[in-house]
């Protein structure tokens, strides 16, 4: 009892403090409008430096089904040549700046950001804005880089850990929009030609609605007339914002796969399922739930796992929603000998907090950690951006950011548990095993397995 | 809050030396910084009379804080069959001791926001922790506890015992690049300190005893053996006052000296590996992983700053001479490939790390490496190459001290390892001298050694060893 007063008073003290951290914060954004165009600043003067992300409101879900993975390779190649500069001059004009840039693409909306030293804002965004208009995807560079795609699908093999969160996304998410990886596979890759690429950048540049965000020092706001006129950015009032409607996925389970993959002493283990709009709750509450079950050191799947069992080096649980649907899942790994020990004392996990049982100073920690975490958020604008580009887009105001400590501190145990027993529902779990094709005799006894080569999802 | 003196009244215009023509436009554009001003972390050093280093940055734009505790040691101070020792340690290091015994201090650090971790090299020790400000004191506190009175329990022991081989299963056995990297640095360093392994060989992992990671921790956990970096929202007194008042109680150690005189010789770190030879490993790989190692600096010497600017400059942009000439030019062979340079205290190594592409003929890339390096510091360098560089080295160690915890790093690596945490306004003024001579100089040092170790690895290689 005294340690659950003790962890309610140090709640309100970090909830306060975070309360006055919050404000200063909500300070240094600024939203300014320039000739139509949203802008979203972060004053941050500590370094010369900049962060500018683009954001687009569609995303791989434009692509055609036989083109999967087009927009990602439309963003990724941007630089691979246009109608005045060859790759090598990009490469050497924006390496010179010491520019770093990238593309984010998730089914519903898609980024492209860069970062680099103040001094060089202007000339580095007059190349950027060169290539999201004249980008021609040379044929025999798209060839060359194309074959450097393959065989990164090819050697997936090498990275198991996310060989495994490759197949477990098909598979949780089979039958809905999202079963696709936004980078395609080996099959749709090469379909996907210089045109397809061209027609894609325009629908991009000149259909699809766009936000800019940018942090630095005031100085960055000089690009304002490049981003209107070189980038051509500005009236964006009534261009397309993608939003799907799709028929409610109701998966039964627990379906268990094996993937095989050759010659492996540990396997990868991931469980978790789709999550349809309606059974999107509040954020917040998605977060606790998650962090409560397996965040940190001290979550409940980490110390059952880890530390009572040494079955594995590490797990943890993660809960997130887009707009439209959320994904909810598991991750870890494990010996041979020890998969289907792990599997069970999760399940048996999951099914004691869904009966309440656990102490409550291991849920106000959990609730502790995500209140006092909340300043972290904020170290590096990069992230204080990403973080606002998902509201925008989930079309949330800004204060549940801000209001976000204090939205935690009034969650309750009964409000999680309710919560992780919905989301980690073991009889709608999908459970994905990446390992050794013997393992296969262990898991019958777990339920109905179904065995897949690693293949099918290169 | 510490202060990134920016002066771009400064700003040196260097004429572009490139050979690729662009328009005018863009090359008027081009500037390079002067590299040594640009940079200012304000630290404040103390030394306690028992040895303990602290060192302090005052940074108040979030009610936040982290804490680095750097000790000096790593696994080149184990034996031949103690591989893995210092690494078992700081897994050990979060169960439990005297005050807050298992399960106390991550639950604190959690439990308030903060978050907890540690890594192991063959220098070094760290333990670091990240929270609100308030808890400072605490941290103090337990971080007292954890340098003095460690408690090692037989059962919690026999299931870190079990984490450490799935960590070791999952970094190295079933990862084909982790397992070659570690052959090239047993290969590379053997018959030195360095030629071990800090995770440790699973046999050694499975014969250790309470007794022997106690003993371990007994010589090496002492205040004169360790420095304390705390950055954030403090004052840099009164974070002194708490240091000297719970560290200050505990006594210096002289367990370590003798050690440390004996496995500090320079003369042990000297290479004494068979080079000129290939080692091809059998792997799940469906495409081969190639790494070429050559001998490197240590970390003290100019050297070894130098290397790091060579390393970029040959792959470290699509126009990069081995990134134009194996990935992105007309006759692709490899789909990534990097050099990089590793210093460690003692000694170091630089290598090459490639991907080759599944159509590509790993005898023909062998072939092709082996006549490479002969030539590669006159074909691959050049100005441009190095003022590129320079930039990119520019925001890179802006982005390192982007927060508490980088900036912690930033300075407590520099004053454990070289014991000045202001080395960086030397590296800076290394890189902001340096000509392409000097580049090319390091280069002829590393590669007209004319010794290497080739390694590969990949599923068309025989299982067993060649």
């Amino acid at each position: 009892m005294k340690s659950i007063i003790i962890c309610s008073y140090m709640l309100m003290t970090l909830v306060s403090l975070n309360i006055f951290a919050a404000e200063s914060i909500a300070n240094k954004v600024t939203k300014l409008n320039w000739n139509g165009l949203d802008v979203v600043w972060i004053n941050e003067d500590r370094y010369p430096t900049y962060n500018i992300s683009v954001y687009y409101g569609d995303g791989a879900l434009s692509d055609n089904s036989s083109r999967r993975g087009e927009t990602e390779m439309m963003f990724n190649f941007l630089d691979i040549g246009t109608r005045r500069y060859s790759q090598m001059q990009i490469a050497d004009a924006l390496d010179f700046y010491g520019v770093t840039y990238n593309a984010r693409v998730t089914h519903e909306y898609s980024t492209f950001s860069m970062k680099g030293l103040v001094k060089d804002i202007v000339p580095t965004l007059k190349m950027v804005c060169h290539m999201v208009n004249n980008a021609t995807y040379p044929k025999k560079i798209l060839h060359r880089e194309k074959n450097r795609m393959k065989n990164a699908f090819s050697s997936l093999l090498n990275d198991k850990r996310e060989l495994a969160s490759r197949a477990f996304r098909k598979l949780s998410l089979r039958n809905t929009p999202y079963q696709y990886s936004t980078d395609g596979s080996l099959k749709t890759l090469r379909k996907i030609s210089s045109k397809n690429l061209i027609l894609k950048k325009d629908y991009f540049q000149k259909r699809v609605s766009k936000v800019l965000y940018l942090t630095g020092p005031k100085e960055v706001l000089k690009i304002r007339e490049i981003i209107n006129k070189e980038c051509g950015w500005e009236n964006q009032k009534n261009l397309f914002s993608r939003r799907i409607t799709y028929k409610e996925n109701k998966i039964s389970g627990p379906m268990i796969y094996l993937i095989t993959v050759p010659k492996a002493n540990l396997a990868q283990i991931r469980m978790g399922r789709f999550l349809n709009k309606s059974e999107l709750g509040n954020d917040e509450l998605m977060t606790l739930s998650a962090g409560f079950l397996g965040g940190g050191f001290t979550s409940l799947l980490m110390r059952e796992v880890r530390v009572k069992r040494g079955l594995t080096y590490s797990i943890n649980a993660f809960a997130g929603a887009q707009a439209e649907y959320g994904r909810v899942g598991i991750s870890s790994f494990t010996k041979n000998e020890t998969v289907t020990e792990l599997i069970k004392v999760v399940r048996d996990t999951l099914s004691r907090v869904g009966r309440n049982e656990f102490k409550l100073a291991d849920f106000k920690r959990a609730q502790g950690y995500l209140i006092g975490s909340y300043p972290f958020r904020f170290e590096e604008s990069s992230d204080f951006l990403q973080q606002l580009i998902s509201l925008d887009h989930v079309k949330k105001t800004y204060d549940n950011l801000y209001r976000f400590p204090e939205t935690v501190s009034k969650l309750s145990s009964e409000d999680v548990a309710k919560n992780i027993s919905k989301l980690f529902d073991w009889n709608k779990m999908t459970i994905v095993v990446l390992g050794e094709k013997k393992l296969s005799k262990q898991l019958r006894k777990l339920g109905q397995l179904k065995i897949i080569s690693h293949k099918k999802f290169l | 809050m510490y202060r990134i003196f920016i002066l771009f009244m400064t700003l040196q215009l260097i004429v572009s030396c490139s050979q690729v023509t662009l328009s005018n436009s863009l090359k008027q554009k081009q500037q390079v910084v002067d590299l040594e001003k640009l940079v200012d972390i304000p630290v404040k050093k103390y030394s306690l009379d028992n040895g303990l280093t602290l060192l302090v940055v005052e940074n108040n734009a979030l009610p936040i804080f982290s804490y680095y505790t750097f000790y000096n040691v790593g696994g080149r101070y184990e034996s031949g069959t103690s591989t893995g020792a210092t690494h078992f340690l700081e897994h050990l290091m979060f169960k439990g001791t005297k005050n807050y015994p298992f399960g106390i201090f991550d639950s604190e650090i959690e439990g308030n926001g903060g978050n907890t971790n540690a890594y192991t090299t063959f220098d070094q020790t760290v333990y670091h922790e990240s929270v609100p400000v308030s808890q400072l004191d605490n941290i103090i506190k337990m971080e007292v506890d954890r340098m003095s009175n460690l408690v090692i329990k037989n059962d919690l022991f026999e299931k870190e015992r079990a984490v450490i081989l799935e960590e070791r299963k999952m970094r190295y056995e079933n990862s084909p690049s982790g397992k070659l990297y570690l052959t090239m640095m047993q290969s590379m360093f053997e018959g030195t300190p360095y030629g071990g392994s800090v995770i440790g060989e699973a046999k050694n992992i499975k014969e250790f005893t309470p007794k022997i990671i106690m003993d371990f921790y007994n010589k090496f956990y002492a205040p004169n053996n360790a420095v304390v970096v705390v950055v954030g929202d403090v004052k840099s007194d009164d974070v002194y006052e708490s240091v000297k008042k719970q560290y200050g109680i505990l006594e210096k150690s002289e367990k370590f000296q003798k050690i440390k005189e004996q496995r500090d010789k320079k003369e042990l770190y000297t290479f004494r590996g068979k080079y000129k030879r290939e080692i091809n490993q059998w792997s799940s790989s469906p495409t081969p992983v190639l790494m070429m190692g050559f001998k490197g600096f240590d970390l003290n010497i100019r050297e070894a700053l130098v290397a790091d600017i060579l390393m970029d400059m040959l792959s470290g942009s699509t126009n990069s001479y081995l990134m134009q000439k194996y990935v992105h030019g007309k006759r692709p062979k490899m789909s990534s490939i990097s050099a990089n340079n590793y210093n460690l205290k003692m000694n170091g190594i630089f290598f090459f790390y490639a991907q080759l592409l599944r159509k590509a003929n790993l005898n023909s890339v062998k072939k092709s490496l082996k006549q490479e390096y002969k030539t590669i510091c006159e074909k691959g360098l050049n100005v441009r190459a190095m003022l590129r560089t320079k930039n990119q080295f520019l925001v890179h160690y802006f982005e390192e001290i982007q927060t508490n915890a980088g900036v912690a790093q930033f300075v407590g690596v520099r004053e454990s390892m070289l014991g000045d945490y202001e080395h960086y306004k030397k590296e800076l003024k290394v890189y902001n001298e340096l000509t392409l001579d000097e580049v090319r100089n390091v280069c002829h040092k590393i590669f007209d050694t004319n010794e290497y170790i080739l390694l590969t690895t990949w599923n068309k290689n025989p299982r067993k060893k060649k």
